[in-house]
């Protein structure tokens, strides 16, 4: 079921928020609402390279 | 880096393309800088720039690969980078400065990478909707902005030390338009579908193209090198 991020993401927990905006805009340019969580989820494996 | 990649290449720059044609003995490729002519060409602008059509193509892309294109569009990670006179608010080098924000989403954030390298850099980042928002508005907006976020936790002294800042213009810079691509939700296999070898002489690569390593360097880079295995096989090069 590929739908926005934000349709599945947890409420309530405490930083939420913080993961939210780490995971989307500052990780893929993208806001939850706008964030595919299979196309985000697919890319999982690229996580060592380091930002700069 | 990319500079030493390419020394023994002969490289162009400056020279926007604004046409390429299919059609002819050859492929013709129009840019600032004139015309050439080629046996095939890999073209490996973002997807914002495909988009926008600032480049004809003839014959026109098929429609599979256009759709996955617009499915495709581009998100917006952009950089404010903020030099200090080396202060370095006991923070350390080649870390992440990440703070609450309010659970309305989108929130307005900038995040910082911390000295990298040691260099007297705080970079800040912003993204999505705010990021584009922040770029419509200019430097200085964006500026203030992330200099603002670092007062609320740092006060004074974040004025007492800074020097200048600036801010990167990938949302509205014509060869860019945004970071990197990202399928829209429920379009999962757009990536494939662009990825897909086109009729002629005309090939696709990139950072979007790139399946598990997209939207990073080492996936642009291991794209265009999959994709030049294909040229050479196809001219029999190989
Ligand atoms: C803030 C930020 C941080 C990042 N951090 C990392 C990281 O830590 N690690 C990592 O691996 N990746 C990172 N990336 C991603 C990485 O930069 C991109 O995935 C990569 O640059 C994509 O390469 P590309 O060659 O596909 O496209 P691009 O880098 O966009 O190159 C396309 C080129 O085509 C040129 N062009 C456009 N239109 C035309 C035209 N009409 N004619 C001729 N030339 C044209 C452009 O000028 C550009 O040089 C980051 C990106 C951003 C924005």
């Amino acid at each position: 079921m590929d739908v926005p991020a934000s349709e599945v993401r947890p409420n309530g927990i405490p930083w939420s928020g913080v993961s939210q905006t780490w995971t989307g805009p500052m990780s893929m340019g993208m806001d939850f609402a706008d964030l595919s969580p299979v196309d985000w989820w697919s890319l999982s494996t690229t996580k060592p390279n380091l930002e700069v | 880096m990319v500079a030493r990649f390419g020394a023994d290449l002969p490289v162009t720059l400056n020279a926007p393309v604004t046409a390429i044609d299919d059609t002819g003995p050859s492929v013709r490729i129009e840019s600032a800088a004139g015309s050439i002519s080629a046996k095939a060409v890999i073209v490996t602008v973002s997807t914002g720039v495909l988009a926008a059509e600032t480049i004809r193509f003839t014959p026109g892309l098929p429609d599979a690969t256009l759709g996955a294109i617009g499915n495709m569009p581009m998100g917006l990670l952009a950089k404010v980078p903020l030099l200090f006179d080396g202060y370095h608010f006991g923070l350390k080098s080649n870390e992440w400065l990440a703070y609450k924000v309010p659970e309305e989403m989108p929130a307005q954030a900038c995040y910082f990478l911390t000295w990298p390298f040691n260099m007297d850099l705080m970079v800040g980042l912003v993204g999505g909707k705010f990021g584009w928002e922040l770029s419509a508005a200019g430097p200085d907006a964006a500026v203030d902005f992330a200099l603002g976020e670092l007062r609320k936790i740092f006060g004074e002294k974040v004025d007492q030390h800074f020097i200048k800042g600036d801010f990167t213009n990938w949302a509205y810079d014509p060869l860019v338009r945004g970071s990197y691509a990202s399928e829209r939700p429920g379009f999962h296999g757009a990536r494939a579908a662009m990825a897909e070898p086109l009729d002629g002489r005309v090939y696709l690569a990139g950072e979007a193209l790139a399946g598990k390593y997209s939207v990073t360097c080492g996936g642009a880079y291991m794209s265009g090198e999959r994709v030049a295995g294909d040229v050479m096989a196809a001219l029999g090069a190989g």
